[in-house]
Order: C-alpha cells, then sequence, then structure tokens
C-alpha cells in the first residue's frame, strides 16, 4: 500500500519549522515598521523577554528594549541597506539565579528590499552564557590571586633583602669585639699558665664561648647567602684527612670534658678532593659537634673516611639516643630540633643540618642519616672527588 | 510636565575595578562585597533629574579586558558619554584608560568622557597617586575624579557630572 504525498501548503510548513525551532532553542522574533514601531511578533516574545508591558504592537522598539536605544542610527542603516546586520550578544537580563543571556541579531526583513522594515530575533542563550560566566570569573580570579602573589612575593624579596642587610651588619659589627675578646682570652691563657686552675678554667670557658658565637654568626650568614643563591664556593685540592684531624683536635675539649671517645678511621694516603676547605670544615664540623653534643657522657664518637674512583666517603657515627622515623624526616629542615635535643641543656639553633646538606650538595654530594631510638646514628656524606668547572 | 530624554552611556574598564559596583550603587543604592565578573552587557536605568527635563540614563555595564575587546565595539556604539573606571589599587588598570577612551572616540567621537579611580576606600592599598589620574584625564579630554562604590564616595556626583556634560 503507497501512501500519498502529503500536500502542505510550503508556507504553514514554514511557519510550522519556525514554531518548533523557536520552541526548541528558545527564540523569539519581532517584525519591525521602518519606523521602528513593533508590528507583530511571535507570541513567546513578551515571555521570553519577560516584559511587563502589556499591549507592545505599535510601541517604538527603543520602549521595549531598552537595549536599542542608542542603536537607532545603526538600525536605519540596515532599512538603508548600509549595513547587513545589527548583533548584540550575552545581554543580561534579571539578576542572580534568574540571570538570562540573550542574543539579539537584527536584520531587513526583505534582504533585496531592505527599506520594508526589519526582523529582530532574540535568542536565549542562558545555559551557554551561564557557563562561559563560571570560566571568566574562575579565569578573573585566577589572574587576581596570580597579581596578589606577585606583589606578596615582592614584598617578601624586600623584606629577604632588608634581612640580609641586617644580617650582614650586624655580624660585621658582633665579629669585632668577638675577635676581641677571643683573641684576649687566649692570650690571657698564654701569658698565665701558671694562674689558677679555675682562672685557666673560666679563661678557657670565655674562649670557646666566643668561638661558639662565631660559629653561630657564621651559620646566619651561610645561611642567608644560601637562601639567595648566593654561596661561592672556592674549590682547590684539599687533604680531607687533615681537615678532619684538625676537626677532632677542635672537638677534642668538650669531648674529655664529657668523657666521650673521638676515634678516627681513616686510610693512610692522604684523601685528597677537589673541593672549598672552609665548607668542608663546616660540614664535617656540624657533623662531628651534633654527635659529641647529644651523645651521653661515657659515648663514643666514630669518624670514618674511605675512597672510591669518584667518590670520597665520609662517616659520622655515635652511640647517642638515636631517633624515630618521624624525626629523621625532618632532621634536614631548617631550625628542625628533635626533641631530645630540645628537652637536653644543650643548646642549639636548628641550622646546623640544614646548611651542611645545602652545602653538601653545593659539592653536588649527597648526605644520608640512618638511626634509631637507643641505637646510634649514622651520617653518610659522599663528594665526588672532582667536580666540574662551573660549580 | 517635565520632558523626558533617554541616552546611552557606557562604563567601560578592565575587569574587576568595580564597574558593575558603581551601577549597583548609583541605581539601587547598595554595595555586594563579593566579586562577580560580567559577560557581555547589562543594561540599568536611572533618571537624573535636570533643570527642564528629566534624562533616563542608560547605563551599559560592558564586560572588561579581554572579553571587552571581543565585542565592545558593537555595545558602544551610540553612546553619547561614558565613565571609564580603574582601580586604584591596581596600576595596571590606568594604563587603560587610553585604550578604552580611543575605542569610545573611534565610534562616538563627540561622547563626553568622566575617569573614575574606584575603591578609593582602600588608601592603604593604593598605588596611583591624583597627580598622575588628572593629569592623564585631562590629557584624554575628560574630568578625573576618585569613587567607591563600597562607600558611595563621589558614585552619585561621577554620574551627575556625566549627565550635566551630555547635550541634549
Amino acid at each position: 500500500m503507497s501512501v500519498p504525498p502529503a500536500d502542505f501548503d510550503p508556507i504553514m510548513l514554514a511557519a510550522h519549522a519556525a514554531r518548533a525551532m523557536s520552541q526548541a532553542h528558545r527564540m523569539a522574533y519581532a517584525h519591525l515598521a521602518p519606523d521602528l514601531t513593533i508590528v507583530q511578533t511571535s507570541s513567546n516574545f513578551p515571555f521570553l523577554l519577560e516584559s511587563q508591558t502589556g499591549q507592545i504592537i505599535g510601541l517604538p522598539v527603543t520602549e521595549i528594549l531598552w537595549e536599542f536605544v542608542g542603536a537607532e542610527a545603526a538600525l536605519h542603516d540596515i532599512l538603508r541597506g548600509e549595513i547587513p546586520l545589527l548583533r548584540l550578544e550575552q545581554v543580561n537580563r534579571g539578576q542572580g539565579e534568574a540571570m538570562l543571556y540573550l542574543n539579539f541579531q537584527v536584520t531587513p526583513l526583505d534582504a533585496f528590499q531592505p527599506d520594508r522594515g526589519l526582523l529582530l530575533l532574540v535568542e536565549d542563550e542562558t545555559a551557554y552564557g551561564r557557563l562561559q560566566q563560571t570560566l571568566v570569573q574562575d579565569r578573573n580570579e585566577l589572574r587576581l590571586l596570580k597579581r596578589k602573589l606577585t606583589s606578596a612575593n615582592d614584598e617578601l624579596r624586600r623584606l629577604n633583602r632588608l634581612k640580609s642587610l641586617f644580617l650582614s651588619m650586624s655580624a660585621h659589627d658582633l665579629r669585632a669585639p668577638l675577635t676581641s675578646i677571643g683573641g684576649y682570652a687566649s692570650l690571657l691563657l698564654e701569658i698565665m699558665s701558671d694562674a689558677p686552675a679555675d682562672t685557666l678554667k673560666y679563661l678557657g670557658i670565655i674562649l670557646s664561648q666566643s668561638e661558639q658565637m662565631n660559629r653561630i654568626i657564621s651559620d646566619f650568614l651561610d645561611l642567608d647567602k644560601l637562601e639567595q643563591g648566593l654561596l661561592s664556593l672556592h674549590l682547590e685540592s684539599c687533604d680531607l684527612n687533615q681537615i678532619i684531624a684538625r676537626v677532632s683536635a677542635a672537638m677534642q675539649v668538650v669531648a674529655d670534658s664529657r668523657q666521650i671517645a673521638i676515634a678516627l678511621a681513616l686510610p693512610s694516603p692522604p684523601l685528597y678532593i677537589w673541593a672549598d676547605p672552609d665548607k668542608l670544615y663546616r660540614i664535617i664540623y656540624n657533623l662531628v659537634s651534633n654527635a659529641v653534643k647529644y651523645t651521653p657522657r661515657n659515648g663514643r664518637v666514630h669518624i670514618e673516611a674511605r675512597q672510591s674512583d669518584e667518590q670520597i666517603t665520609l662517616q659520622v657515627s655515635d652511640n647517642g639516643h638515636g631517633m624515630s622515623e618521624e624525626q629523621l624526616g625532618n632532621l634536614f629542615q631548617l631550625y628542625y630540633r628533635t626533641e631530645n635535643a630540645k628537652k637536653s641543656k644543650t643548646k642549639g639553633t636548628g641550622l646546623g643540618l640544614y646548611i651542611v646538606k645545602m652545602l653538601v650538595e653545593a659539592h653536588q654530594g649527597h648526605i644520608s642519616v640512618a638511626s634509631k631510638p637507643g641505637a646510634g646514628s649514622i651520617f653518610t656524606v659522599t663528594l665526588p672527588r672532582q667536580l666540574p668547572d662551573n660549580v | 510636565m517635565k520632558r523626558v530624554i533617554q541616552k546611552k552611556v557606557c562604563l567601560l574598564g578592565d575587569f574587576a575595578v568595580g564597574k558593575t559596583s558603581l551601577v549597583r550603587r548609583f541605581v539601587e543604592d547598595r554595595f555586594d562585597d563579593r566579586y562577580l565578573s560580567t559577560i557581555g552587557v547589562k543594561i540599568s536605568r536611572k533618571p537624573v533629574e535636570m533643570a527642564d527635563y528629566t534624562l533616563n540614563l542608560l547605563i551599559w555595564d560592558l564586560a572588561g579586558g579581554d572579553d571587552f575587546s571581543q565585542a565592545g565595539a558593537s555595545y558602544v556604539r551610540g553612546s553619547v558619554a561614558a565613565l571609564i573606571v580603574c582601580d586604584l589599587t591596581r596600576r595596571e588598570t590606568l594604563d587603560s584608560f587610553a585604550y578604552y577612551a580611543n575605542q569610545m572616540r573611534a565610534l562616538n567621537p563627540d561622547a563626553v568622557l568622566i575617569f573614575a579611580g574606584n575603591k578609593a576606600d582602600l588608601e592603604s592599598e593604593r598605588v596611583i597617586d591624583n597627580e598622575a589620574l588628572h593629569e592623564i584625564s585631562l590629557s584624554l579630554g575628560g574630568h578625573y575624579l576618585d569613587t567607591s562604590a563600597k562607600t558611595g564616595y563621589q558614585v552619585e556626583t561621577a554620574f551627575q557630572l556625566l549627565a550635566k556634560k551630555i547635550t541634549v
């Protein structure tokens, strides 16, 4: 059985199609006369625009839609065929949750006779508009945040520069009297060798404390340079054994006072390494000093060095309190001190190990630590024997 | 009965300088601290009483920054005046004064321009001095004033000045 083709009027068919499309896409239209008054509209035109005006036919379009105030000249240009269309996108209507985003487009009713009147199309693009608004909102907020962060960073950099200036001036001012104190204490120790034991003891304390203050000042200055990336290494061939021996000798008095034995296990031929000797001394001194400080009386500190073809390994071990996993995880953090360290009478700044790590890394080396509570600690430093020229 | 005249004016400026807040303060006399980016254009109407007529200002609050440059020209056409706004706490927003003034004048050569430095209430964060603002505004052919949408400082004055300078 065959079905005869429907005999639809083409104009009716077009009208049905237009109605279906306008419902599906929330579109409305109005026919404007050459004098810009509204001649007729689609039935949904007032609803889409949420127009409060009852009768709109015969009214100038500028009375119904503020959007076209000021656009009269452009509308007349279309009627004269001078421009093809006028389009206004994302016109906001309503507020908050009820905000609508509408697109308006005005074209001639008849492209061949534009002066016959205009077709105004209104398209509801709220879903797209809301999505775009969210994107723009996020983008703008990110830009504002980025700006705030940049500004905060600039301020921090400025404060950091002030801090560095203050630090270097203070260090300079403190070092001069400290040098005098240490120098005169040392001189007195020499010329008063037959003085009563208590006097010599007090002079020794003055000397060692001034040296300790000097080291703290050096720590702060090094830290400042490290943070600013200004630390420079003065590389030369150094005998590691000799530096270890110097550190051991410097720590001997403190170690003896607490009956701590410092044992060295160094290979007999000198261990030559390409490094900054002052920085290398600081690395070893800080590790040994820590070991002596946090090892109980009658304890033992062991310093060992060995070499392979390309690197030198230095180990400083003790039989002190040891540390937990959590403490080990934070050990190289700036200003970190373990609970045991805080509870002990030993004074510290929490700078030493941080600086050691930075100095080791500046030499392209590596530091690690193995420890367990009650089982002591082993610090292992590996350093390349040669460094590339650009370090 | 006084005659009623409607005129289109635009609010221009970079994003987040407070354009929407200025309109809200002027039209509804309220302020909301939350920042809500405008996309496209929001049109508000406010009658301003003049000596022998009522001027209905149709204020086009346009998206700022990149979003303006995409569709801005079609929006500003037919405007008789513009309030061009910068944020006194963000120096780069002042640099855009010339851009918006030129855009406006290119399409509307006789347009009245008024320049406003908004967020005047944030005194401690202010980074643009009045001398620079007045100098730039004069060089672009407009008056300048500080405003604060938050406190309402000189908001009414800015729009009144705009209305007064519009030739009807």
